[in-house]
């Protein structure tokens, strides 16, 4: 199956919105990549829903937007690289400033003066930490799921093995060796539908295995090969040293089985800040979408905390 | 009344408590020893609660339900009043004086260290008031229940000023009946008790010596309010016969503090309604100390327990209008049985059609669903709908509706949820079990997702795979369905395994499963027995040969009226006198289905199965609500299953089949001239299916009934 079939047979995979945007748009980021944007609901804070880019894009966050979008109004976004957003293929437009860069340019486009941020892994979690560290007027709290922030932790064996062959043709295309730049270009479906497997590892996942895969087929490979290529800028210290200024309210949530992420990242940072750590026994990496009426609670108890802080 | 009164022994009662104090002591006030006690944390960084005093007929115990689990998060402090408990009987009017009362707190809280406490307060007489409104720095929240000062006295000559016109021998007399208005409520033995002997503990020449003016009047308290700026909570109950509920609502603008009105309560919840008083205490005292009051609602209402009316939520399926008819029976017989039963509906269109008519009660949260009829609509393509992957595909929707479902019974205090086939609420409350909140029926009319040959290998995996997810959260919970009804019998259960390995369906479901019988909706056998009148009634002739075409509401049967009313001119020539009706209903334009001349093609039908009863024969869509209607009514029809439906090429066409009713037609095989020839071989033949019953929503009812 090419990207495009599978990305059509997804498209079908995932229909039946349960409520469409009030607004949307695209904003155009510093170095020029459209950002595609919508806009949910009503009702103060806003809630920006971060996307886990390239991989997948804004439709993550399918079990979240209808009841978030019932009492506050919500902004999600396709980050670069996938989605209805601008793909660039140079690693420099994957550069983590850059993917910080766009949530500000869809606060400012979307006339957003401050928002809660709820994220997913390193594209989601980091890149919010990293904005309440730098721009605290902006971020009235996080909700940070399978809390991936590099370099707090040891990352997954399977990934280190992988990525120390990335580039290299490897005699097998098995398990965690389609994690590679050759068998990517060969057949990213298999490695999609492969990934999701294993990020949604609880029994009786074939659905959000279904539309994950789907929504990484929406992307390019070469743009998943350009983000690969960027460097992560920061040391251990550099990133405990960020970490650290955030000053806001942040929640973190993460699956003891998440593959992606070791709980390790999440219990350091939840030292390091002094957030609450909700441990979700026997669950994956995909908390919203495979346990989407806990991950709704925890985000709106959440919010509804923050009201009496502010 | 109380038959008699127990003289009171300390030490006895002393023995019952279920928290000790940690610290004990007397403050002295002008000569005034007023006794204190400290419970729970010792840590300097817990938070502090002041539990203050109330009028002296009762003392420091009036806290005993609340001590023992405010203790487990806070340092507690209480102390007995002048005239009551373990302090002092001064014999002058002084020290009853409410203002002496604030300097009594104080010294309490300095003598246990106390910076600054969470004041909680039951008919307050304006102690607290004055308290919290000159040494806020020292009071980080006020909670007030039943609050006395700004309430109109309701029950004249029983108030305290009144105590000191009482005859003081006739104290006993007076404290008894005095509790018996307190405890409004049925079942009230034990508070009573209690509070008779706190009262007995003092006596009425001592209650006497209070001034006129000891207690707080209603413009001081007024202004203290506006005052006060702390974070603040009103516990009114709507039965109080001591304190007018009405006057809450005013105090709690003045304190811009959170109502909290218990209706069926009376004066003294803090005794009477503990469990629901201490959460409240408990979720005050956390919000007040992180500071997150604001989050909260303004007034919320909580009633008690054997006050609340029977109430009940339920949703029926919007997929295909079946469930409401026969849920709506259902709801009707229930009422027979439970003639107080309060139901709300969660529903949405088309459901809320029949339901309105019907003058059922639609829940305000249903505008919030999100359509799963038009998600169904949207999944069809000409006669084709692949209903397990339409539901599969519907994940989205019914995670939305569910937590619609969840807000609804979080507000609700419903005793019961009926949901039939509700996908969102069975599936998500065995992922969520901690969020189930009521009794829960469970009715469906088929068990088991099956695979259509056209979705292969995989359609196989993925029925499988649901179908042993549901095996294994119903297995794993037995506590979520209190009732499993399977609206049918067990012969209409089909032959079909669950998937490999999985077992046969119909064993599971008989384990599973009680059986109601099928659910008509009405009684068709007045209908038919003057099917003649009602022929002429709608105008068809006694020779005519009537046929009638209806697809259901939505626009997916457009395809198969094409194909059947092409048939038209062959079935006529076949059959003399032949009249055919397409019924297009209000989504399919008439003038596009290209009829030939001779067919009437006509909109919406009211009253459609009048029709179909009194016509010679129906051509319809494989839906199990239409051909079971015919079944009943006895009538010969033709129904043509939609491509890749299982339930409709399964479950109906098995249960059609066990009835001995209609004729099973594959659209794809089904030309003008293969229709016109079973329209012709069936008008006449002679109806042998079995009778359908007509008892099935009664036999729910009863079974749905002893869960309420």
């Amino acid at each position: 199956m090419t990207v495009e079939a599978a990305s059509r047979a997804a498209g079908t995979a995932d229909g039946g919105r349960a409520r469409l945007p009030v607004r949307s748009g695209s904003a155009e980021s510093s170095d020029g990549v459209r950002i595609a944007w919508e806009e949910f609901g009503s009702g103060d804070p806003t809630i920006v829903l971060l996307p886990s880019a390239p991989i997948i894009h804004s439709r993550q966050w399918k079990g979240q937007i209808h009841y978030l979008s019932r009492s506050w109004r919500v902004i999600s976004f396709d980050g670069r690289g996938n989605g209805r957003s601008d793909h660039p293929t140079d690693p420099a437009a994957y550069h983590d400033d850059r993917f910080v860069e766009d949530i500000v340019t869809v606060l400012d486009a979307t006339g957003t003066a401050s928002a809660v941020l709820v994220g997913l892994c390193t594209d989601g979690v980091w890149r919010a930490i990293r904005l309440a560290a730098e721009h605290p007027e902006r971020v009235l709290g996080i909700v940070a799921f399978a809390v991936g922030v590099p370099r707090l932790a040891t990352p997954q064996p399977h990934y280190v093995a992988a990525s120390a062959v990335f580039d290299e043709e490897l005699p097998t295309s098995d398990g965690w060796a389609k994690y590679n730049r050759h068998h990517w270009r060969r057949d990213y479906p298999d490695f999609a539908e492969f990934f999701f497997s294993q990020m949604a590892i609880e029994p009786y996942s074939t659905k959000a295995i279904e539309d994950a895969s789907g929504w990484a087929c929406d992307g390019s490979v070469e743009a998943m090969l350009a983000d690969a290529a960027a460097e992560f800028p920061f040391d251990r210290d550099g990133v405990e040293a960020i970490a650290q200024k955030v000053r806001c309210p942040m929640l973190l949530v993460h699956g003891t089985d998440d593959q992606c992420q070791l709980p390790a990242r999440a219990e350091r940072l939840a030292e390091l800040t002094g957030a609450p750590l909700v441990l979700v026994e026997g669950a994956g990496h995909m908390i919203p979408a495979r346990h989407p009426v806990l991950a709704n609670l925890l985000i709106r108890d959440f919010v509804r905390g923050l009201a009496g802080t502010r | 009344m109380i038959a008699s009164i127990a003289p009171v022994d300390r030490r006895s009662a002393a023995a019952a408590r279920a928290a000790w104090p940690v610290a004990d002591g007397f403050v002295v006030r002008d000569g005034v020893r007023i006794a204190w006690e400290r419970f729970g944390s010792t840590d300097p960084a817990a938070p502090a609660v002041l539990l203050m005093p109330t009028w002296q007929i009762v003392h420091s115990r009036l806290w005993k339900l609340q001590v023992p689990d405010l203790a487990r998060h806070a340092t507690v402090l209480t102390f007995d009043p002048p005239g009551n408990g373990r302090s002092d009987r001064p014999q002058e009017a002084g020290p009853y004086d409410r203002r002496a009362w604030v300097d009594y707190a104080l010294a309490v809280l300095d003598a246990n260290n106390v910076e600054r406490a969470v004041v909680m307060a039951w008919c307050d007489e304006g102690q607290s008031l004055w308290l919290a409104a000159e040494h806020p720095q020292r009071v980080a929240g006020l909670v007030l229940f039943s609050a006395y000062p700004y309430a109109a006295l309701t029950l004249d000559g029983d108030g305290p000023a009144a105590a000191a016109e009482f005859d003081p021998t006739a104290w006993p007399a007076f404290v008894e009946d005095f509790f018996e208005r307190v405890f409004s409520e049925p079942h009230s033995s034990k508070p009573l008790e209690d509070a008779v002997g706190w009262g007995l503990e003092t006596d009425g020449p001592t209650i006497a010596l209070e001034a006129g003016d000891a207690v707080i009047d209603r413009t001081t308290a007024a202004e203290l309010a506006t005052r006060i700026r702390c974070p603040a909570l009103i516990v009114a109950g709507a039965d109080d016969r001591l304190c007018s509920s009405a006057d809450a609502e005013p105090l709690a603008r003045l304190l811009r503090g959170r109502l909290e009105l218990l209706a069926g309560s009376g004066h003294a919840p803090l005794l009477r309604q503990p469990i629901r008083s201490n959460l409240l205490l408990r979720a005050f005292l956390e919000t007040t100390m992180n500071g997150s009051t604001a989050a909260l609602p303004r007034q919320t209402t909580w009633t008690r327990a054997l006050a609340r009316k029977r109430r009940a939520l339920y949703l029926s399926s919007p997929i295909g209008l079946g469930h409401a008819m026969r849920d709506a029976a259902i709801a009707e017989e229930l009422r027979k049985l439970h003639p107080d039963l309060e139901i709300d509906w969660l529903a949405q269109h088309p459901v809320t059609a029949v339901l309105e008519t019907r003058g059922e009660r639609i829940h305000p949260l249903s505008a919030e669903l999100a359509s799963e009829s038009g998600h169904f609509a949207a999944e069809a393509s000409g006669h084709d709908l692949n209903a397990f992957q339409a539901i599969r595909r519907m994940d989205e929707i019914l995670v939305a509706n569910f937590m619609v479902f969840h807000d609804a019974v979080t507000e609700g205090e419903y005793d019961l949820v009926i949901g039939d086939e509700a996908w969102d609420v069975d599936h998500f409350l065995h992922e969520n079990p901690e969020l189930k909140r009521t009794a829960f029926a469970w009715m469906t009319d088929f068990v088991g997702w099956i695979p259509m040959p056209d979705g292969g290998e995989r359609e196989a995996f993925l029925t499988a795979d649901y179908n042993a997810e549901m095996i294994e959260h119903v297995e794993r919970f037995p506590r979520l369905r209190d009732r499993s009804i399977f609206v049918g019998n067990p012969d209409d259960i089909v032959p079909d395994d669950f998937g490999p390995g999985l077992g046969s369906i119909r064993d599971w479901t008989e384990r599973h499963f009680a059986f109601s019988g099928y659910i008509t909706g009405f009684d068709p056998a007045p209908l038919v027995a003057r099917r003649d009148e009602l022929r002429r009634e709608l105008g068809y002739r006694p020779d005519e040969r009537v046929v009638i075409v209806t697809v259901g509401g939505s626009g997916v049967g457009e395809t198969l009226l094409r194909r059947v009313v092409a048939a038209y001119p062959e079935a006529a020539r076949l059959v003399p006198g032949l009249r055919m009706i397409a019924v297009a209903g209000p989504r399919i334009d008439p003038a596009a289905l290209g009829a030939p001349a001779g067919v009437e093609v006509v909109g919406f039908v009211p009253d459609l199965y009048r029709h179909l009863v009194a016509s010679d024969l129906a051509v319809v869509q494989g839906g199990l609500t239409t051909t079971m209607e015919l079944a009943a009514a006895g009538r010969p029809f033709l129904y043509f299953p939609l491509a890749n439906h299982f339930e409709q090429r399964r479950h109906v066409r098995h249960r059609l089949e066990r009835y001995g009713a209609g004729r099973f037609m594959e659209y794809a095989d089904a030309t003008p001239e293969v229709i016109a020839a079973a329209i012709a071989e069936e008008i006449d033949r002679p109806v042998t299916s079995l009778p359908v019953e007509t008892d099935g929503a009664a036999k729910a009812a009863a079974m749905i009934a002893e869960l309420v």
